[in-house]
Parts: C-alpha cells; sequence; structure tokens
C-alpha cells in the first residue's frame, strides 16, 4: 500500500471523525477550554513560583518557558495523533477491535484516527504560543542548525510521548488493559518533562534519561538551542529524534507483535 | 478449487486468572496464571466459489470463533486456514479486500456519521474507483432500499436500516466472499425476507460466496444448499440440506384438510393407517400423517386416503430443518 | 411538595453511606495505583522545590522543609476530598432517576450528601498507610502545638463543607445544561492551583495573590495547610477558621437557592 493512499486515507478518517464530534457541540468550548487549562496549570505554576524563586536549577523563567512550550507542543503533536490510544482497553475487551482488523488499513492506524479529539487542537495552539512567546524573550543565534533541531526536537518529543503509549497499550492484548500504566508515564511527562531534568538526584535522572527518555523530550535539546551545559555533552540534544525513533520502533514492534495475541470477544 | 479452506483448526483461548478479594486487580496483573478453554478442537472443510454455506451449532460451539479465524481476526493456535489462496492472519490487508464481514450483534459502520459517510470511507479505503463505486453505490442504495435513511446518522438508524447499511458496507467492493455472522437476529419478518433475497441475488449475480451463521434455520432453508454443523469444536455434519434430512428425518408430511361433515370419517382413517405411515397431528377436520418412505410411496398414501374420505386439501412438504437439528443437539446431550 | 431538609437521621441514610462505602472499595486498585503515584510525585515535587530553594534557609519567610510538609498534607488531603458527590448528580440526572430519587423517603439531596460521606469513609483507611510512606518520603511532620493540631483537625472539616458546596452547585447545573462534563472538567483542573494545594499563596505574585483570597477556594488547601505546618497561628488561626465558615455559609445558601429551583424545575416542569 502506498504512502499517500494511507495518508489520504487518516486525512479522510480525522475529516470523518471531526464531522462526527461537531453532532455534540454543546460542551465542545467547554472542553477545548479545559484542555487548554489543563495544559497550562503547570506553566501558570512555573511562573508564579518564579516570581518569589529567582531560578529553577538554574534557568530562568523565560528559559523554562522556552522547555515549557516544546514540550508542551511536542505532546500536542503527539496527542494529535495518539489520543485514541487511550481507548484501547475497551475496544479490546469489548471487541471493537475486531472491526480494524476487517479492514485493508493497518488496524493501528485506523485505531488512531477512528475518533480525534477535536480538544486537543487545544493543547497544540497553548504549546506553539507559550513557544512562540518564549523564543521572542530568549537569547538563541538563529541559523539553519538551531530551526532543524527545534523542528526535530519537537518530533523527536512526539515520538518519546508516544512511545511510551503505544508500548504500555501492547499489553492491553494480553492483559485486557493497561491503563495503569499508560496513566504513569502520561502523569510522569506531564508533570515532571518540563523542568531541567538536571534537578532530579542522579539514579532518577538516569532512569529518566536512558530507560524512560523523557529528558530528551525537551530539556537536552532545548539545553542545545539555549547552549546550556548539562550532565550530558551539548550535542546529545541532537539525538532526540533519532531516541524518538528507536523507542518508537520498539513499541511499534511490541505492539504488532502482542496483537496476535488478540482474543476478540464472546466466542 | 475451493475457496475457502480450513484444515485442523485448533483455537484456545487464554484468559489471565481472575482473582478475587483484595487487591484482586494488581494480582490479576502481575499473576502468570491463566485458564485455557478450547473454543474450536478441530475443524476442517472446504469451500468452492459460489456455494452458500449454513454454519450452524448451538451457543459456544465455535461458529463465531471459525469465522473470526477466516476473517484474520483471530490467529489460531494450530491448524491452517486460506481464503482465496490467502492466509487470513498473516497478510490482514490483502485478506480484507477479499471478504466482507457483517457480524449481527455489532455494526462496522461509523456511529456519529451518516450512512452515506460510511458508505465513502469504505470505498476509499478499498481502493475504489470513483466510477465503481458510484456505480456500486447506486445499486446498492436501490438494492437495499437506503435512500430514505441515507443521510441519518448511523446511531439514529433502525435496527433493519442498520443491518441493511451494515450489508451494503460489506458488498460495496464487491469481495468475493462473505461472512455473515447472525445477519438476521432481532429483525423483524419483513426485514429478514429483505436481508435473504438480498443475499440470494448477489449470490446469484455476482457468484459470491458466503459462509452464514444463523440460529434461525429459515434463513438456511431458503438460502443454503449446504450445511456444516458443529458442536464442541468439531463438525458434526457436513453436506446438502437434503442429505441431511434424508439421513435424519427421511419421512415427508402429509397435510389433510376435508370436508366439515367428514371429521368422523376422517377418525377412522386415521386409526387405519397402512404400514409405513403414522397420524402426527389431529384437530377436527385437518390431519397430519407421517410417510416413510422406503416403505410406502407417498402416491400411494394420497390415493388411499382420497379414495376414503372427501379431501378439500393436501399439501405433502418435508420435515422442518429446525426439528432434526434440535434432535441432532439433543441426541449430542445424550450421548455426553 | 417541595419538602423541607430535615436532619433526622434516617436508616435509609445509614444504608446509603454503607453503599457509597462499598463502592469505593470495588475501585480499591486504584488505591494502589494513587499510594504509588503519590510517592513518586512527592519525590519528584521534592526534588523540584529543593532545587527552586537552592540551598537557601528560607524564601519568604517559609523554610523548605515547612514547604515539603505542607505539599505532602495538600496531596493527602486532596485524596480524602474527592468531589465524586458532582459525577453521581450528573449521572442520576442524565439517567432520569433524579424524578424517582426525589420522592423516595429518603430525600435526594440527603442521598448525595451520605453518599459523598461515605466516600470519604470509603477512602480513609487507605490513609493509615498513606501517612506513614509519606512521613518517610515527603518528611511529614505533624503539627508543633495543640493548638495548630485542634485548628487543623475544624478546618479540615470546613475545607471539605466548601469544597462539598461548591460541587453541588456545580453538579446541580445538570438540571439546566445538557452536560456538565466541559465544567466539571476545567473546575477540576484548576482548582487544586485556585486553593493553594500546587503553590501556597504565599509565593504567588501580589495581584493573583489578592484574587484568590477574595475566592473561596483557598479554604479548601491553602488555609487548613497553613494551620498545619504553623504558619498561621494564635489569632490567625480563628481568622482563617472565620474566614472558611463564612464561606461554608455563602455556598450553602446558595446551593440551597439553586436546588429549590432545581426541583421547581423538577416538579413543574418535569424535568
Amino acid at each position: 500500500m502506498s504512502l499517500t493512499h494511507t495518508l489520504s486515507i487518516c486525512w479522510s478518517l480525522i475529516r470523518a471523525s471531526i464531522r462526527g464530534q461537531m453532532q455534540y457541540r454543546a460542551s465542545f468550548l467547554m472542553e477545548v477550554a479545559s484542555g487548554l487549562a489543563y495544559q497550562s496549570m503547570g506553566f501558570v505554576f512555573i511562573w508564579a513560583v518564579l516570581s518569589s524563586f529567582q531560578s529553577l536549577g538554574g534557568w530562568s523563567l523565560r528559559e523554562i518557558a522556552l522547555l515549557y512550550g516544546m514540550r508542551l507542543t511536542a505532546h500536542g503533536l503527539y496527542m494529535l495523533c495518539f489520543s485514541n490510544v487511550v481507548r484501547i482497553d475497551d475496544f479490546v475487551r469489548e471487541g471493537g477491535y475486531d472491526r480494524f482488523l476487517v479492514r485493508p488499513i493497518p488496524p493501528l492506524l485506523q485505531l488512531m484516527f477512528s475518533s480525534i479529539r477535536v480538544t486537543v487542537v487545544g493543547d497544540v495552539l497553548g504549546g506553539i504560543v507559550i513557544l512562540m512567546a518564549a523564543l521572542t524573550q530568549v537569547d538563541i543565534a538563529w541559523s539553519a542548525a538551531n530551526v532543524a533541531l527545534l523542528v526535530l526536537a519537537l518530533i523527536g518529543g512526539a515520538l518519546i510521548d508516544g512511545a511510551f503509549q503505544i508500548g504500555p497499550a501492547a499489553l492491553t492484548f494480553r492483559f485486557l488493559e493497561s491503563w495503569t500504566l499508560r496513566i504513569i508515564f502520561d502523569d510522569i511527562f506531564s508533570r515532571f518533562g518540563s523542568y531541567p531534568t538536571s534537578i532530579l538526584d542522579r539514579p532518577i535522572r538516569s532512569v529518566l534519561t536512558f530507560i524512560v527518555p523523557m529528558a530528551f523530550m525537551a530539556y537536552l535539546p532545548a539545553a542545545a538551542l539555549l547552549g546550556r551545559e548539562t550532565y550530558l555533552p551539548l550535542w546529545m540534544g541532537w539525538l532526540s529524534p533519532l531516541v524518538g525513533v528507536i523507542v518508537f520502533g520498539l513499541a511499534l514492534w511490541l505492539f504488532v507483535r502482542a496483537s496476535r495475541g488478540y482474543q476478540s470477544s464472546g466466542h | 478449487m475451493p475457496l475457502i479452506r480450513a484444515e485442523h483448526l485448533v483455537k484456545e483461548y487464554r484468559r489471565p486468572k481472575q482473582h478475587s478479594g483484595s487487591f484482586s486487580g494488581v494480582r490479576t496483573l502481575f499473576t502468570r496464571e491463566s485458564v485455557v478453554t478450547r473454543a474450536v478442537e478441530d475443524i476442517s472443510f472446504t469451500i468452492d466459489e459460489g456455494e452458500v454455506v449454513g454454519y450452524l451449532g448451538p451457543n459456544g460451539a465455535g461458529k463465531s470463533t471459525t469465522i473470526k479465524m477466516l476473517a484474520g481476526i483471530l490467529v489460531p493456535t494450530s491448524g491452517s486456514c486460506e481464503v482465496a489462496g490467502i492466509v487470513p492472519w498473516e497478510n490482514r490487508s490483502a485478506n480484507a479486500m477479499n471478504i466482507g464481514v457483517v457480524f449481527g450483534q455489532r455494526s462496522q459502520l461509523w456511529w456519529d456519521l451518516p450512512l452515506d459517510e460510511s458508505l465513502h470511507l469504505i470505498g476509499k479505503m478499498y481502493r475504489m474507483e470513483p466510477e465503481r463505486f458510484r456505480r456500486q453505490r447506486e445499486m446498492l442504495v436501490d438494492l437495499l432500499d437506503m435512500k430514505p435513511f441515507l443521510q441519518t446518522p448511523v446511531r439514529q438508524l433502525s435496527l433493519g436500516q442498520r443491518m441493511r447499511g451494515d450489508l451494503a458496507a460489506a458488498v460495496l467492493y464487491e469481495p468475493p466472499v462473505l461472512f455473515l455472522d447472525e445477519p438476521t437476529v432481532g429483525l423483524d419478518v419483513i426485514a429478514k425476507e429483505r436481508m435473504r433475497s438480498f443475499v440470494e441475488q448477489i449470490n446469484r449475480d455476482n457468484r459470491t460466496t458466503v459462509l452464514l451463521t444463523t440460529h434461525d434455520l429459515d434463513d438456511v432453508e431458503r438460502l443454503c444448499k449446504r450445511i456444516i454443523i458443529i458442536d464442541e469444536g468439531r463438525v458434526l455434519f457436513d453436506g446438502r440440506a437434503a442429505d441431511l434430512k434424508r439421513r435424519y428425518a427421511p419421512h415427508r408430511l402429509l397435510d389433510v384438510v376435508v370436508a366439515g361433515d367428514a371429521t368422523e370419517r376422517l377418525e377412522t382413517v386415521a386409526n387405519t393407517l397402512p404400514q409405513g405411515v403414522q397420524s402426527v397431528s389431529r384437530d377436527g377436520m385437518r390431519a397430519t400423517f407421517e410417510i416413510d418412505p422406503e416403505i410406502i410411496r407417498v402416491a400411494d398414501v394420497i390415493a388411499d386416503v382420497s379414495s376414503r374420505v372427501p379431501v378439500i386439501d393436501l399439501g405433502v412438504r418435508e420435515p422442518p430443518l429446525e426439528g432434526i437439528i434440535r434432535e441432532i443437539y439433543e441426541a449430542r446431550e445424550v450421548t455426553r | 411538595m417541595i419538602a423541607p431538609v430535615s436532619w433526622r437521621l434516617h436508616p435509609g441514610l445509614i444504608a446509603c453511606t454503607m453503599a457509597a462505602i462499598r463502592r469505593t472499595w470495588a475501585y480499591r486498585t486504584r488505591f494502589v495505583l494513587w499510594v504509588v503515584r503519590m510517592i513518586a510525585q512527592l519525590y519528584l515535587l521534592r526534588m523540584i522545590w529543593m532545587a527552586l530553594y537552592a540551598g537557601q534557609d528560607m524564601v519568604e519567610g517559609i523554610p523548605a522543609n515547612m514547604m515539603i510538609v505542607y505539599l505532602t498534607v495538600a496531596m493527602l488531603q486532596e485524596f480524602l476530598i474527592q468531589p465524586l458527590i458532582v459525577f453521581e448528580i450528573e449521572q442520576r440526572i442524565m439517567r432520569g432517576t433524579v424524578a424517582s430519587d426525589i420522592v423516595r423517603p429518603v430525600g435526594f439531596m440527603h442521598q448525595m450528601l451520605a453518599y459523598d460521606f461515605g466516600g470519604i469513609l470509603g477512602r480513609a483507611p487507605v490513609l493509615l498507610v498513606a501517612i506513614p510512606l509519606s512521613m518517610v518520603v515527603g518528611s511529614l511532620k505533624l503539627p508543633l502545638t495543640p493548638a495548630a493540631a485542634a485548628g487543623y483537625a475544624v478546618s479540615l472539616i470546613l475545607a471539605y463543607l466548601i469544597s462539598l458546596m461548591i460541587w453541588l452547585v456545580v453538579g446541580m447545573g445538570g438540571f439546566w445544561m445538557t452536560s456538565t462534563h466541559g465544567l466539571r472538567f476545567l473546575l477540576s483542573t484548576i482548582q487544586s492551583f485556585l486553593a493553594g494545594a500546587v503553590v501556597p499563596l504565599w509565593f504567588l505574585p501580589d495581584i493573583l495573590r489578592a484574587v484568590l483570597q477574595l475566592l473561596p477556594f483557598q479554604g479548601m488547601a491553602f488555609l487548613p495547610l497553613s494551620i498545619f505546618v504553623g504558619q498561621a497561628t494564635g489569632i490567625d488561626i480563628l481568622v482563617a477558621l472565620g474566614i472558611q465558615l463564612f464561606w461554608v455559609i455563602v455556598l450553602a445558601l446558595m446551593a440551597a437557592l439553586v436546588w429549590r429551583r432545581a426541583q421547581w424545575k423538577l416538579v413543574v416542569q418535569g424535568g
């Protein structure tokens, strides 16, 4: 199957899902607002705290705003594509996954795009606004390399985010649920992904750098952009997309393998 | 050259063992114990192009499991199957192009979208040329009389309308194979009839091969020349419906209606029947006799009866499939 | 037709409470998850705040270890006081069972309150595990003075009542709105910030602090926690309790008013 065809089908699915949701316009705006509020709460926290405390791990409010904007934008990109993965437990337990398997499109793509939450647009917008505002405030020498670094970092961040949802989601095929694990990762990333990882204790920091590579989601690339010293060489920030591709590939492999054990529901 | 081939199919379900008591959820998550049930024990059959096969069996016999293996939804524990030369679970996408699936219990359509949009999406997924899509859609809308509700969101459709939509979605891209799992469950008489005549028509016009599971044996009587009966994951019977009747219930039923003043004479007839004929039911001017054609010819019985009473109306039928199949299941219960 | 709220203890109320306790324990797996998450969060929060303090003994007159205690208690409190009542009300309105609930011998509002209280009783035993654990991880210290301990106990009850009243009003919004889901989600997202459970009001910029001091939310976390950690002492404790009591009364009046109108809507317009 050609890539263009796949993309065009995904686009049709997305459009269909948006049209479907538009039928429930009622609490729609409220949900966009709450999505936005949820994502910006973290930033309000940093802003409020840094009005009393001058810096966090040596980073000023402006620098942390950049870190935060990068992380939130990457998370928004991830949400655009993968927000529907949270529904896998229901799909697998109740047999709704069946219908993805009898269509000539990879099941994961159908799961991803079977319903896009329009509210995630709020996440992306919030991220971009903070990111843009921060970019005007920090001192970065803009070059083609730095622009590339920023874009690649956003993609890498989204891939890492996605990997730690899709990988655990594979467990659903065996245990019929995986939300516990997915929530834990989501929690860690959304609460702590946007602070300098350097403030963490050494063992935890190592885990969140090399095993669950949270540091690559925004911190290391942001440090590379700002030219700030970290506990790793600066060029490591460039590895973010590579790390993203590796963990995402692993997660995908795990998911596809585990999906063979899908048991449908009822007999 | 068979279109569908199943060879010694086995499917075991493995469910994590559910603990009860405190922290059961956590224990379930970390436990390695699981409960294994065998839904399909050993099933083999082949189906040729253009056949319409009724796949029957009591609840839990393994019907849906077999269909799900053929559709690529489940991976068999052992054994093999092929649909149009493709191993379904190894090459799902290619298999999907060849098959249409309807699950009576669960719609394959997009819940919040108008039916028409579901059809468009499916046309796109199956890479239909716009011209071919337009032609097929028009034909199906016409044939299944879907015009009145084509723009209604699927969740607002009645069950009968939804099933028509599901059927249209399954045959839109003209798959050579159609799997129907309980397609008439919950439908009213008219909707069932519409469903049956549609399946009949696409089988006739496109030589579509159909594998049908159902609990409604009228579906089978009407559509299927061939029947496969399974129970406890094994094949009990595989052959022509007519052979099934000959083997398990070779007799014919003769319904007789006599004139109102002849009810007493009808009783006399019923009490002095020739060998090979039995009275099954009698109610005033009506009677039903069961004839064993091995012993006496049906024509002879008719001649005999009409010479003794003034017959107003009579008819010969085969025994209904339902009774036969019930008998087969019940016989199994006894030997179990 | 509109029954006056009577506070006689009906055996049905006890049954409602017991049912709520049992229901809470049906989700006991989530308790384990919650304890794990709480420990992880405490650990990480502690590092963030240590980095913020960056070796300084005090910021705005607050020592670092007091801050850690503050956040730990905030988390424990948040677990105990959960706005389950709003889900329950929403569900009953959506399923349309309110109409039948309202004519039962135990009134709808009584059922809801009993249900919420049962939830608290159901969750309370979890704290027997969570408190010792957070003493280790979050260096939880108990109040130093008897005044602080007694003040906190009263303040916690008032905090619960404030939360209860706020969510009661939000839940009853369902009588007029098609779905309170959006509003509920929005409020639950920002409430812990508004309440000062995430950042104590001490550290907020002046304008923000001034605004939050005018809202009832500070009574849900900031005021009781200030008493707990010993930042509010003597007359300040009484002032804090006074502010809380004021909000309890105002919100209760509001809830009663909304409930009266909701009943009127149910009875006269049939829901």
